[in-house]
C-alpha cells in the first residue's frame, strides 16, 4: 500500500471560509480594493446583522479589514481583503477545484 | 464531508458573485476613451464650421462629458478600485492637448485640415491609454 504524498484536498479546505456567506463575501472582495457595507449586503442578499456577524468573524481571523468612514455626513463602512485573506481564499478555491476534478 | 457537487456549487456561486462585482465596478478606461473619441470628433469641426459657434459647441460637449463622468463614477461609489493610472496621466494629456491646440493654430492658413490633424493627434494619447487600460483590466 502506497503512502499518499500530498494531503487530500478536503483536508485543506478552510472551515472559516467554507461557510457560504463568508466564501461569497471573500469572493466579492477579491474583485475590488474595498466594498461598502450596503453593496455587499445587497449583492449577497443577506440582512445587516448576518453580514456584520460574518464580517466580524473574518476580521478576527485577519482575512478582512473593516474601516469606518463618511461620505459627506453619512457614515459608511468599508470592507477590504487582506493579503492573508487573499492567500487563504486562493488556497481554499484551489482545494475546491481539486475536489471537483 | 464535502461532496464534488457541493464543491462545484460553491465554486459556481463564488464565480457568480465575483462576476457581479467585476461588472459593476467603475471602468477606469472610460473617461480616457471618451475624451479621446470626443476630441477626435469635435476638434476637426473647427475646419468645417464657424469657429465661434463651434467653440461654444465644444465647451458644451466638454461640460456634458464632465457631468457624465461625475454621474457615472458617483453611481459606482460603493465599489472602490484603486486607479492604475499614475497621477500625472491627466496633466500630461492636458499639456499634450494644449500643444496640439497651438499646433492647430500654427498650421491654420497652411492647410485646410489644420484642426483635423491637431484633433486626431491630440486624441491619440487618451485613446491609447484608455484602450490599454481596457485590454489589461
Amino acid at each position: 500500500m502506497s503512502t499518499p504524498t500530498t494531503s487530500h484536498p478536503r483536508t485543506r479546505l478552510n472551515e472559516l471560509i467554507h461557510q457560504p456567506i463568508r466564501f461569497s463575501m471573500m469572493a466579492a472582495l477579491s474583485k475590488a480594493d474595498e466594498l461598502e457595507f450596503r453593496f455587499l449586503r445587497d449583492t449577497l442578499a443577506v440582512s445587516d446583522s448576518v453580514l456584520s456577524r460574518h464580517a466580524s468573524a473574518l476580521e478576527q481571523a485577519g482575512y478582512i479589514t473593516i474601516r469606518k468612514g463618511h461620505v459627506g455626513k453619512w457614515p459608511r463602512t468599508w470592507h477590504a481583503l487582506t493579503d492573508n485573506g487573499r492567500a487563504a481564499l486562493k488556497d481554499h478555491v484551489t482545494a475546491l477545484r481539486e475536489l471537483v476534478a | 464531508m464535502v461532496t464534488k457537487a457541493e464543491a462545484q456549487t460553491m465554486l459556481n456561486e463564488g464565480d457568480r458573485i465575483a462576476q457581479t462585482v467585476t461588472a459593476r465596478r467603475p471602468k477606469e478606461h472610460m473617461p480616457y476613451v471618451g475624451v479621446g473619441l470626443l476630441t477626435a470628433l469635435v476638434i476637426p469641426g473647427f475646419d468645417l464650421f464657424d469657429r465661434m459657434t463651434w467653440g461654444w459647441v465644444t465647451i458644451a460637449i466638454a461640460i456634458a462629458g464632465y457631468i457624465a463622468c461625475m454621474v457615472y463614477f458617483g453611481s459606482l461609489r460603493w465599489i472602490a478600485v484603486r486607479d492604475r493610472s499614475p497621477e500625472w496621466t491627466w496633466p500630461a494629456i492636458s499639456v499634450w492637448m494644449m500643444l496640439m491646440g497651438v499646433t492647430g493654430t500654427l498650421l491654420d492658413g497652411h492647410t485646410d485640415l489644420a484642426y483635423t490633424i491637431a484633433g486626431i493627434a491630440a486624441a491619440i494619447p487618451p485613446l491609447a491609454w484608455g484602450l490599454r487600460l481596457r485590454r489589461t483590466s
